[in-house]
C-alpha cells in the first residue's frame, strides 16, 4: 500500500491539451503525463502482476509504448486518454502471462529480461509486518469484540454482505459502520506510520 | 461512474477481489488512474485486506488451526489434547454431579486444587501454542531446517507417492515442491490436510523460486500418518485452482 504523505498540489491539464503537448514534442507535458497516472498504472498492474519488481518494469515499459504512440499521434481520442493509458497498462501484463508459455514452445531465450526474483525482500517481509501490526491494533479496538468476525468474514473470505447481516443479526447501516470505523482507524494509523518516514511509505 | 456509486457498491472492493464485469472494471479504472480520491481507497483497503489476511495466518498457526467452530477446534486437537480435553470434561462433570455429596470441606478442596491443575494444564497448551508464532516470528532463517523434496502425484487419490521420516530434534522442515510453478498464475498458496481431510497448515502468497516453491513449516505439526499438501494457483479476477497435489507419508524419528 502506498500513501502519499505530503501530497503536491499541481493544476492538472485537460487529456486532450496533454496529449497535444506531447504530440508538439513538450518535455514537461511527457514529465506530466508519468507523473500524473503513475500510481494509478501501478495499481492496475498490481491487480494483475505480484512481484513488486515486476509491476516497477512494466510500469516503465507501459509509458515506453504509450508515450511513443502518443508522439506519432496514433491516439484517436485524446480526451480519453485515461482509458488508452490502463489500455497500455492492461494489455501489456497480458502479454506477459502470455510469454511463459511461448518460451516453452519455442525455447526462445528472448523473455529472459521478465524473469524476476519473486522472493519478498526483507524491506517488504519488514513492511509486512508493521502492516500487520496495525490490523492488530485495528482489530483490538473492534468494540464489542465479535465484530471482528465482520472484518475478516468480508475483507478475507469474501462472503456476502448480506450473508453477514444475515448471520449475525445486523442491519445493512451497522455493517457499514463498523466497516467505515475499521477503516478511519487503519488510515489513521497508517498516516501516522507514513509521517514517520520522509515521502511515502509502501506496505504489500 | 461517480463518486457516490463508488462509494455505495463498494466498488473499490469489488475490483480488487476482481468481482466487476469487464465493462466495470474498465469504467472503474479510467476513472481511477486519474483520482487520488479513488487511488487512496484503493491502496487502503489493499493495505488492509492484507494486513488481516496475515493476522488471519498468524492466527491460525497460534492455534494450530483456522477454525473458529468448537467442533472443528476438538476435532483439530492432537490426540495428546484430546485426552487431555476428554479427561477435564470427565473431571469437571464428575465434580458438578459429586458436589451435592461433597459435605466435607476437605474432599471440596481437593476437587478445586484438581480443577485448577487441570486449567493450569490447559493455560500451558495455549502458552506453547502462542510460542510457535513466537519462534517462526524470530526465526526467518530457519536455521536447522530439514528440507524434503516433494514429487507430485498424478492425482488428489491414490497411495502416497512421497516418504518421509521427521526427526522431532529438526524444528523446522522445508518441502520443496518441484514442477509447481504454472505460467497464467498470478498468486500461490499451499494447504496439509491430514488422512481425515482436516487442514493441518496452511500458507498463502507463495512465491516460485524458478519452477519451485518453498514451504516451511514447524515439524512438530507433523505426526505418523498420510498427508495431502495441495498447492493451489489462482489467475487474475479468478478463484485458487489446485495447481498440484503432493502425497506423502510422514513417520516421526523420536
Amino acid at each position: 500500500m502506498e500513501i502519499d504523505a505530503n501530497p503536491e498540489q499541481t493544476v492538472d491539464s485537460s487529456p486532450a491539451d496533454l496529449v497535444a503537448r506531447i504530440a508538439s514534442g513538450d518535455r514537461r507535458a511527457e514529465e506530466e503525463l508519468i507523473g500524473r497516472y503513475s500510481r494509478g498504472v501501478s495499481v492496475i498492474l498490481g491487480t494483475l502482476v505480484e512481484q513488486r519488481a515486476l509491476v516497477e518494469d512494466l510500469r516503465q515499459e507501459s509509458f515506453r509504448i504509450a508515450l511513443e504512440k502518443i508522439r506519432k499521434g496514433d491516439v484517436r481520442e485524446p480526451e480519453r486518454l485515461s482509458g488508452f493509458i490502463c489500455s497500455v497498462a492492461r494489455n501489456l501484463a497480458i502479454q506477459y502471462f502470455r510469454q511463459p508459455a511461448q518460451r516453452e514452445v519455442t525455447g526462445s531465450t528472448e523473455s529472459v529480461e521478465f524473469i524476476v526474483d519473486s522472493a519478498p525482500s526483507p524491506l517488504q517481509q519488514l513492511l509486512r509486518q508493521e502492516n500487520a501490526r496495525i490490523v492488530r491494533q485495528v482489530l483490538s479496538e473492534v468494540r464489542p469484540q465479535r465484530y471482528q468476525e465482520i472484518l475478516y468474514r468480508y475483507y478475507v473470505a469474501e462472503e456476502d454482505k448480506e450473508a453477514i447481516c444475515a448471520d449475525m443479526g445486523l442491519s445493512s447501516l451497522h455493517f457499514n459502520r463498523v466497516l467505515q470505523r475499521a477503516r478511519d482507524r487503519y488510515r489513521e494509523l497508517y498516516l501516522k506510520a507514513a509521517q514517520k518516514q520522509p515521502g511515502t511509505i509502501r506496505v504489500e | 461512474m461517480d463518486h457516490r456509486e463508488i462509494e455505495e457498491r463498494d466498488i473499490a472492493l469489488f475490483y480488487l477481489r476482481g468481482q466487476l464485469s469487464a465493462e466495470e472494471r474498465d469504467a472503474f479504472e479510467e476513472h481511477f488512474v486519474d483520482c487520488r480520491e479513488c487511488l487512496d481507497r484503493i491502496e487502503l483497503l489493499k493495505g488492509l485486506r492484507s494486513g488481516l489476511k496475515q493476522v488471519a495466518v498468524e492466527n491460525a498457526a497460534r492455534a494450530g488451526t483456522a477454525s473458529w467452530g468448537w467442533r472443528e477446534w476438538l476435532i483439530r486437537l492432537n490426540s495428546w489434547q484430546q485426552a487431555a480435553f476428554a479427561l477435564g470434561l470427565v473431571a469437571a462433570i464428575a465434580v458438578v454431579i459429586a458436589l451435592p455429596l461433597l459435605r466435607m470441606s476437605g474432599e471440596l478442596g481437593a476437587a478445586r486444587r484438581a480443577a485448577a491443575a487441570w486449567e493450569m494444564r490447559y493455560h500451558s497448551e495455549q502458552e506453547t501454542s502462542a510460542k510457535l508464532l513466537a519462534e517462526m516470528a524470530a526465526n526467518q532463517s530457519f536455521a536447522g531446517a530439514t528440507i524434503f523434496p516433494l514429487v507430485a502425484a498424478r492425482s488428489a487419490e491414490g497411495p502416497p507417492v512421497n516418504r518421509i521420516v521427521v526427526s522431532r530434534s529438526i524444528p523446522w522442515i522445508v518441502f520443496s515442491l518441484e514442477g509447481g510453478s504454472q505460467p497464467g498464475f498470478q498468486s500461490y498458496r499451499a494447504i496439509l490436510k491430514d488422512s481425515a481431510g482436516a487442514t493441518v497448515w496452511q500458507t498463502e502468497s507463495l512465491s516460485p523460486m524458478r519452477d519451485s516453491f518453498a514451504v516451511v513449516l514447524p515439524s512438530r505439526l507433523i505426526k505418523n500418518g498420510i498427508y495431502m499438501l495441495t498447492l493451489e494457483g489462482a489467475k487474475p479476477g479468478s478463484r485458487a485452482l489446485p495447481v498440484n497435489h503432493y502425497s506423502f507419508r510422514a513417520s516421526i524419528k523420536q
